[in-house]
């Protein structure tokens, strides 16, 4: 099985070295050290820290993160508080989803009103005068 | 924000050449059908694009019938008589 040292890792994930040792203090992940003491992260880590980056691009909060990695391990055996996180946790993300669709289904409306039009954009000017 | 029920709205808007003649396939229609009863307004997608999203409507013309997106591009005279009897029958849209 593949290991990476955290330079590889921070720069694959695009996260600081820094973040990935505070991750790894305050118990989001166990990482194996090898006989040098470097760390190496394993396909399961960064699996871990890629959900841990999309949890945070949701706004959830560390502490938050770190029930849903229990459940994320364990599904089956996790607590009731942390199985009801995750359904709570999935209804933001539900609601989020709807917004991000309502938002790509203006954008794609205002794209091909722009490009219905042969000069220049007067659908987006019109928005930006009443703005 | 229109609170008006309307039986069919024509969205349109100021860049789009196929607008008016929706528009006017069906007022044509109406008229000449005798649907009396039948109500259609014009949306201007920009004024009213919360409403214009939440029908699902991408581009102009589009045309929906009884609150559903029923055409996304310049139907004939046939085919709107067609779904707007559709309409009158089931008492709402089908999808085309």
């Amino acid at each position: 099985m593949s290991s990476y040292p955290i330079g590889i890792v921070a720069r694959q994930l695009s996260m600081s070295v820094d973040t990935l040792r505070y991750y790894e203090k305050i118990g989001l992940l166990k990482v194996t050290r090898a006989e040098s003491g470097i760390r190496l992260y394993s396909e399961k880590d960064i699996s871990r820290l890629k959900f841990i980056k999309r949890a945070q691009q949701m706004n959830f909060s560390l502490a938050e993160i770190g029930g849903l990695l229990k459940m994320r391990e364990d599904p089956q055996h996790a607590r009731a508080e942390v199985r009801q996180l995750t359904a709570n946790k999935l209804k933001e993300v539900e609601a989020r989803l709807t917004e991000l669709d309502t938002l790509r289904k203006e954008l794609t409306l205002l794209v091909n009103l722009c490009s219905a039009s042969d000069e220049g954009c007067p659908i987006i000017d019109r928005i930006e005068e009443d703005e | 924000m229109n609170t008006t029920p309307v039986d069919i709205e024509v969205f349109t808007s100021s860049v789009c050449s196929n607008c008016q003649r929706a528009s006017r396939v069906v007022e044509q229609l109406l008229e000449e059908a005798g649907f009396a009863n039948v109500t259609w307004r014009e949306v201007d997608v920009v004024e009213e694009i919360d409403h214009t999203v939440a029908l699902g409507v991408l581009a102009t013309p589009a045309i929906a019938i009884g609150g559903k997106l029923v055409f996304t591009a310049l139907p004939s005279k046939q085919q709107l008589r067609k779904a707007v009897q559709l309409y009158l029958t089931n008492g709402r849209s089908n999808d085309e």
